[in-house]
């Protein structure tokens, strides 16, 4: 477990396996990330590489059949004590106690993470409810003033109305502001704004950066969007097929970036730049199906960087090429000769 | 809410019309009038006075809106639904009776349908395939096969044989003709549970399946995780939310459930000889009592349509999402 104070959430070699009639999905398979107070983590990687489960492990709510084989989350818990949420009973006391009090979750589909038969407010004042010593109607009043500080108009309306009476982005808006009922240290953020409009989309990574400033709290953030890490990141990491294949901050993900699939990532998003007639450069192949993960490095037939032989052979071990930038690629290993070796661009 | 009940119940009037008009036809519906039928069947001939006097009062005579008109409002104004030929008594006064115990019977089954199927259901979904959760299904599927009269049998039976009990009815032989009083009440009461199981034990196994495989689809629900997200336990989050949704199906499945029990009971009525209008209908039918029949089927649409009404203004209630749409 890490010692200083400063790493909120800490994340060791994880595991989480869903055991199907059909086979053992591997959805997450050894992940590794490290989140300091008040920073933004951006988690990336195609649709499927584990990034949800990934946070539902964090708290504990991965669904059946999925379960937690092995790995460490700690989380320096706000009265200093540091706890292994792997270790905690998924149905027990002490977890609820993190959940929406310690952390919140936000998650990918606004229109759907609210009850139909229950109004906002409801849902606010449950959530304050259950973690702080208030009364109903002081509750109330602070549901309010959430909904003010997200930016919901007309809030001591808007309190009593129900989900379907909200568009897309109002929704996420309440979202947004029953997570933070109870100032949590962390606001785990699953694709926030993927369901949404691009001017909309906008003014939610606006606001959750506002309230991060105002609070202090750090986030973990969720996308498979790099526009959105460019804007919003302090740290990165790149996941692909359950793990974390580059890890390493912002502006080294960007400009320094090692790993043959971050660089494949990176070349794929449009520029502003590019010249029309251009060919974008996308990742060639698609993601292998989890029952059929490829052995030695998981990415090697998607690989312009391939080499026969090892790759389809040896499972990458990270490698540190500073404190803080990890890869996992056969590329870079300390003892070989081929280390460091710089890759064409 | 006011205003949606309000339009509601203005929709019912054209509705209820026609359903008269319906029932009126079946009246109709034998060839020649009744009262053919009614002179060929008396053992002695009937006085020419006396047929002149029915001719009179129904109409007969009359194209068939005066006689549709005479028989409507007879009943919304004095209550007078015709007379019963066979029982050659008012037909008011023979199915207020059988209608109060039809009732009865129907929303004691339903209680009972009720309180069975939705803890089970509910169980049956939370433990998804484990070893309870196939009993129950095994046992509901058992219950949707067999036929209610083979399980009246059964039942009769076991009560008759270790209980014994007075089977068939629904009162013993000294209360039958009794007043009601007190003790009339008590002994409805200790015959009901026998009709009440018979009747609910397909509507039970039914309504297990429907409630577990409404709550496994709300279960799964997005917003059943971000309850679980915010710090609920397991238990209060599944009653307050996924629970809560997955009954409103069941609200508006009252507006069928109904009148199928009213219906299906007919053979079971029968068979247990039971005073309701099941038995009433089938007889009065098998013997073109046309007044008596056009009556019954009248009074349970009716039922059935007010049921209808119950059950919307329920589930605009219990959900928000109904009165916008
Ligand atoms: N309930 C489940 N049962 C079986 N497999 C599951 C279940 N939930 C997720 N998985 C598998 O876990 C893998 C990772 O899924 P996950 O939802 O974490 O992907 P993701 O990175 O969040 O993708 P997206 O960008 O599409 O949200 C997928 O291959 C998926 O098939
Ligand atoms: S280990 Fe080999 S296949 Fe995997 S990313 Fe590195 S070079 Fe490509
Ligand atoms: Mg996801």
């Amino acid at each position: 477990m890490p010692d200083d104070n400063e790493t909120l959430l800490d994340v060791r070699d994880l595991k989480t396996h869903f055991f199907t009639d059909e086979g053992v999905v591997k959805a997450v398979d050894g992940v590794n990330l490290s989140l300091k107070r008040g920073q933004t983590l951006c988690v990336v990687g195609e649709s499927g590489c584990g990034k949800s489960v990934t946070a539902r492990s964090i708290l504990r709510i991965v669904p059946a059949p999925g379960r937690i084989v092995s790995g460490e989350i700690s989380f320096r818990q706000r009265h200093g004590d540091r706890i292994d949420l792997a270790r905690m009973n998924p149905r027990g006391r002490d977890i609820r106690n993190i959940r929406g009090r310690e952390i919140s979750m936000i998650f990918q589909e606004p229109m759907s993470s609210l009850s139909p038969v229950h109004t906002i407010g409801s849902q606010i004042m449950e959530a304050i409810l259950l973690h702080l010593p208030v009364s109903k109607a002081e509750a109330r009043k602070r549901a309010v003033s959430l909904l003010d500080l997200v930016a919901i108009p007309r809030a001591s309306e808007q309190l009593d109305a129900y989900s379907f009476e909200l568009s897309g982005g109002m929704r996420q808006r309440a979202m947004i502001a029953i997570a933070l009922a109870c100032e949590p240290q962390l606001l785990i953020a699953d694709e926030p704004t993927t369901a949404l409009d691009v001017t909309t989309q906008a003014n939610i990574l606006d606001l959750i950066r506002e309230l991060q400033e105002d609070s202090g709290m750090s986030v973990l953030f969720i996308t498979h969007d790099l526009g959105v890490v460019a804007e919003i990141a302090d740290e990165v990491v790149v996941m692909y097929l359950g793990r974390d294949v580059e890890s390493g901050d912002v502006d080294t993900i960007f400009h320094n970036p090692k790993h043959p699939y971050t660089r494949a990532l990176l070349q794929s998003i449009p520029r502003y730049d590019s010249r029309a007639g251009e060919r974008l450069y996308s990742l060639k192949g698609t993601v292998p199906h989890p029952f059929y993960r490829p052995a030695g490095c998981p990415f090697h037939p998607r690989c312009d960087d391939f080499i026969a032989g090892q790759c389809n052979a040896n499972d990458p071990q990270r490698y540190n090429f500073s404190a803080g930038h990890s890869v996992r690629c056969l590329l870079y290993v300390a003892d070989d000769d081929r280390s460091l070796r710089d890759l064409p661009t | 809410m006011i205003w949606y009940i309000a339009r509601r119940i203005v929709y019912l009037i054209p509705t209820l019309l026609i359903v008269s008009m319906i029932a009126f036809l079946v009246i109709q519906l034998p060839p020649g009038d009744f009262l053919a039928s009614l002179i060929s069947k008396a053992e002695e001939t009937i006085d020419q006075a006396q047929v002149d006097a029915l001719r009179e009062r129904y109409g007969l005579d009359e194209p068939i809106y005066v006689q549709y008109w005479k028989w409507i409002s007879g009943i919304v104004t004095r209550g007078d639904f015709g007379d019963s030929f066979e029982w050659n008594r008012p037909v008011s006064d023979l199915i207020w009776e059988r209608l109060g115990l039809t009732m009865v019977i129907s929303l004691f089954t339903l209680a009972f349908v009720w309180i069975v199927s939705i803890p089970i259901g509910i169980y049956s979904a939370v433990k998804k395939y484990t070893i309870g959760d196939y009993v129950v299904t095994v046992i509901g599927f058992i219950g949707l096969a067999i036929p209610n009269f083979l399980l009246a049998l059964v039942l009769m039976y076991i009560a008759f044989r270790y209980f014994g009990q007075s089977v068939g009815g629904l009162f013993s032989p000294d209360f039958i003709d009794a007043p009601w009083s007190l003790d009339r009440v008590l002994d409805l009461l200790s015959h009901l549970w026998l009709p009440v199981i018979i009747l609910g034990t397909a509507g039970t196994a039914a309504l297990i399946r429907v409630m577990r495989a409404n709550l496994l689809d709300e279960l799964s629900k997005l917003y059943v995780d971000a309850a679980r997200a915010r710090g609920l336990s397991e238990l209060k989050l599944l009653f307050k939310y996924p629970v809560r949704v997955a009954l409103n199906p069941l609200v508006s499945a009252l507006a069928w459930v109904f009148p199928a029990l009213v219906s299906g009971s007919a053979i079971t009525s029968i068979v247990l000889n039971l005073q309701t209008t099941g038995p009433l209908l089938y007889r009065s039918l098998q013997a073109q009592d046309m007044y008596l029949a056009g009556s019954l089927i009248l009074l349970v649409s009716v039922l059935t349509i007010i049921g209808t009404l119950v059950s919307d203004i329920l589930l605009a209630w219990l959900d928000p999402r109904i009165q916008l749409q």
